[in-house]
């Protein structure tokens, strides 16, 4: 999987360029706020037809523009596909493939791309949805229907809480009007809960070797899914197992959800832990041991793509390897380099270590102006 | 600021209509000002008519001219099966793939409690009322293949259930989460044929 080629119209601080890539390694160098990881958002952009950064989009588009346009020709699977992604203030985005309009959450002719950036910390440290977001986008492409099991839940949920924020006004609510939503909140719920316990642990047992190979340290690692409603303990439940607790525990806390007004146990409530030498790296581990488990999940990340999908994701990375010290910085960089195509941004080449930009196509970046510099 | 009064007025009514953006209300407004007067007068004029002539049918809730309507009235259809759907524009598809001979329901919506539709704002009581007389042995739950369209379809089922009435479903291959309108004629067909009891 890789980008050939992009062309790009009023994105962001760029205003019309075509570019053309190398299959391998593509280096873009510039100083700070000059445009570089815009180029990084422009090209997950035309891959998969969000941005990585911001969910308001229009935000992407040029300030004194109307409309963003890109293009470029994706690889998968040994064939070339047109990618066209547009954006306008007016109408909102299209994304095409081949001429063809396809929906945003059609994953089938998504580009696959690993992101790796500073705010990956936040998936360590930061609230439950970052890490339900983190395992949801996983499944997105390594689990096909996932996006619409997905899609529909939140849809069920959202009726699901509008109904229940109804409860103490006039007549209340009658259980037959809620009943009407449960069984396809407990249908999708359980399905989705199911699906990311296994991913979760195919996850696991590759993020122990990655951890143990970047710190060098022989350190155990464990990933334990915390549901809103069975214990810690129990990760081999079938997808009958869960929806049977699910039902039974829906029922038991009806009076509840009745008083708070909303859905209080789900797939949308759920967590995971990180544990390494026993300790939860949310709560308990240092900023140094948080950044390097969140560089280790995104490897971990890149492996079980390749594994599952049988190709390479194309790996985005922003800027990452700047904090860390050499010798990880070299196990990230080798750990990547030449399986498959990376774009990354750095503000200083020198940086680097020579066979790591041997073969590499380097891209100077200045004011929103992007100057091919070829080869090394 | 720069403005014609009579030229705003047309285009925020327009921008009510769905899928009309600002944008593309100016253009329709600046277009119907450019046309000849008698096109804009058509316009108006069928615009009027609509309202003044289409009704709901007393029996199946559809639209229509005369009601009862053509299909309630029809005594060559099968006045055994009755095709529940949520808008009129359902009724038009079945209509299309000519493989369907009963009557219809329309309901006016699906349950929604985003969009305060709850299920007393659908025709669904009507719908009861006409299963009373005991000559109805089919109700197909034709609503859309979306979470809302199920919930309803749960809902009349469950109504359903004590009137010892068969409640069939349409079968999936629908295309998931979208509308019946998304649907080509062959999806529609194997859907109707392949309808399962629930
Ligand atoms: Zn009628």
């Amino acid at each position: 999987m890789w980008l050939r080629n992009i062309q790009i119209s009023n994105f962001r601080n760029f205003s019309h360029f075509e570019l053309e890539f190398s299959p391998t390694l593509n280096l873009f160098e510039g100083g700070n706020a000059q445009g570089k990881t815009n180029l990084l958002e422009a090209i997950y952009c035309l891959g998969r037809g969000t941005s990585f950064r911001t969910s308001t989009d229009q935000i992407m588009i040029k300030w004194n523009r109307d409309t963003l346009y890109l293009s470029g020709e994706g690889e998968i699977e040994g064939n070339f596909h047109k990618y066209e992604f547009s954006l306008s203030r007016d109408s909102g985005k299209i994304r095409r493939v081949n001429s063809h309009k396809v929906s945003i959450g059609n994953t089938s002719y998504w580009l696959w791309m690993v992101v790796f950036s500073a705010r990956d910390i936040r998936i360590i440290q930061a609230g439950p949805g970052y890490r339900r977001n983190f395992l949801d986008e996983l499944l997105f492409f390594t689990s096909p229907g996932f996006s619409h099991i997905r899609f529909s839940f939140n849809k069920v949920l959202s009726q699901r809480n509008a109904l229940l924020g109804l409860a103490g006004e006039k007549g209340g609510i009658e259980d037959k009007n809620i009943e009407v939503w449960d069984s396809q909140f407990l249908e999708l719920g359980s399905k989705i809960i199911y699906l990311r316990l296994m991913i979760l642990r195919k996850l696991e047992s590759i993020f122990c070797d990655i951890y143990r190979e970047l710190t060098g340290l022989n350190r155990s690692c464990q990933f334990i899914y915390s549901c809103s409603f069975f214990k810690e303990k129990n990760n081999n439940y079938s997808i009958e197992d869960i929806k049977e607790i699910f039902s039974s525990q829906l029922k038991k806390i009806r009076s509840k959800e009745l008083k708070y007004r909303v859905s209080l146990i789900g797939p949308h409530r759920d967590d995971f832990k990180i544990i390494v030498s026993g300790i939860d790296q949310r709560i308990f581990g240092s900023q140094g041991e948080q950044k390097i488990a969140s560089i280790a999940l995104r490897l971990a990340e890149v492996a079980l793509v390749r594994e599952i999908k049988k190709e390479q994701p194309i790996v985005l990375l922003d800027d990452v390897t700047s904090d860390l010290d050499p010798p990880r910085e070299r196990f990230l960089l080798e750990a990547l380099k030449g399986k498959g195509q990376i774009f990354l941004t750095t503000v200083d080449l020198s940086r680097f270590y020579p066979e790591f930009l041997s073969d590499s196509l380097i891209f100077h970046i200045e004011n929103g102006k992007v100057f091919t510099h070829g080869k090394r | 600021m720069y403005s014609i009064r009579a030229l705003d007025n047309l285009i925020a009514r327009l921008t009510r209509l769905p899928g009309v953006g600002e944008r593309t209300a100016r253009r329709l407004a600046f277009h119907i000002l450019k046309q000849p007067d008698e096109e804009a007068i058509h316009l108006a004029d069928a615009i009027k008519t609509v309202k003044e002539k289409v009704k709901r049918c007393s029996i199946c809730n559809n639209f229509c001219e005369n009601d009862p309507c053509s299909i309630c009235k029809d005594e060559r259809r099968d006045r055994t099966t009755i095709c529940v759907v949520e808008e009129p524009q359902d009724v038009l598809l079945f209509e299309r793939i000519r493989e369907y001979h009963g009557l219809y329901h329309v309901l006016g919506g699906s349950i929604s409690p985003l969009k305060g539709v709850n299920p007393e704002d659908l025709a669904i009581e009507p719908l009861l009322n006409r299963l009373k007389n005991g000559n109805i042995k089919e109700v197909i739950l034709a609503t859309d293949p979306d979470t809302e369209g199920e919930a309803t379809a749960i809902y009349i089922s469950r109504l359903l259930h004590p009137l010892k009435i068969k409640v069939t479903r349409l079968a999936h291959g629908l295309p998931a989460g979208g509308d019946l309108e998304f649907a080509d004629e062959i999806t529609l067909t194997h859907a109707l044929k392949g309808r399962r009891e629930i």
